[in-house]
């Protein structure tokens, strides 16, 4: 099973940032198709570590994460195969909070 | 010679036996237990005290950055396009309302859905087009961001503190 490991501290940036492409090159969607889909595409499994940063905004996370589900890239439950979030007790929140976006793109499609 | 040593160490004896009996008598005495209870009792409610006090400072510390975040988040929404100093400040303020919270929360009882409240919270200030070029003013969020933050603070005022806050 081929493994990546994403540092989003180290690997991306320490101040992610923005919804949108044209809002920077740390924005959420910068992250999504630069980094994490070419990776979900590549590996067997994907390990994002979220650690590290000065914070995230909604924004960014809903558009890095949520946004691989609208976009049709995979779907929620092959996303619950591929792809782990590794995080310190106090990133947890974040966790939830992209598993949340996730779910909420796949609900948006089913209907 | 031999008489008199004999008689002061009897002598000597029969006065630690009596001042062993006294002691033992004064130990058991009701006014010493009433004064050990007392001090015990007293040890324990001042501890729990400090213990109430300190918590209490706490939650509201917690609430007090909640009400600031509040502000800046209904400042940011009020007003069209990019803030960047603003959403750096919101951010920041928000990761340490965060930190805040996991710390608290590993030493609560009764947390109730503090967590998803706090990501209603974000949410309603970080959602959207957030740190988007091309956000624009949304009053609308305003009431979102007051609803959010106050049922966040009433949630965490909830809690309980735990045995090893």
């Amino acid at each position: 099973m081929d493994k990546k490991i994403i540092k989003i501290s180290e690997d991306f940036t320490k101040f992610p940032s923005g919804r949108y492409k044209t809002d920077g090159k740390y924005s959420g969607e910068f992250f999504r198709e630069d980094y994490l889909l070419p990776s979900l595409k590549e590996y067997d499994q994907v390990t994002v570590d979220i650690d590290g940063v000065r914070g995230y905004g909604s924004s960014f996370l809903e558009e890095a994460f949520g946004g691989i589900v609208r976009g049709k890239h995979f779907t929620e439950n092959e996303l619950k195969e591929k792809l782990v979030i590794m995080c310190s007790k106090n990133f947890g929140i974040y966790k939830v909070e992209i598993w949340q976006y996730i779910q909420e793109a796949q609900n948006e499609l089913d209907r | 010679m031999k008489f008199g040593n004999t008689f002061k160490r009897r002598k000597m004896n029969w006065i630690d036996d009596d001042l062993l009996r006294k002691a033992l008598s004064f130990l058991w005495s009701d006014k010493l237990a009433a004064a050990v209870i007392a001090s015990i009792t007293s040890y324990f409610v001042s501890k729990k005290s400090i213990k109430s006090n300190g918590y209490q400072e706490r939650i509201k510390s917690l609430c007090l950055g909640i009400e600031a975040v509040e502000e800046l988040g209904e400042e940011y929404w009020d007003e069209p396009g990019k803030i960047e100093h603003f959403e750096r400040k919101i951010v920041s303020k928000l990761q340490i309302i965060n930190d805040d919270i996991s710390e608290l929360n590993s030493r609560l009882l009764k947390r109730n859905d503090v967590d998803q409240k706090l990501i209603n919270f974000r949410q309603s200030i970080t959602g959207g087009l957030f740190a988007s070029k091309n956000k624009i003013a949304e009053p609308g969020r305003i009431n979102q961001i007051r609803e959010s933050a106050s049922r966040l603070r009433k949630s965490i005022k909830l809690c309980k503190p735990g045995k090893y806050f």
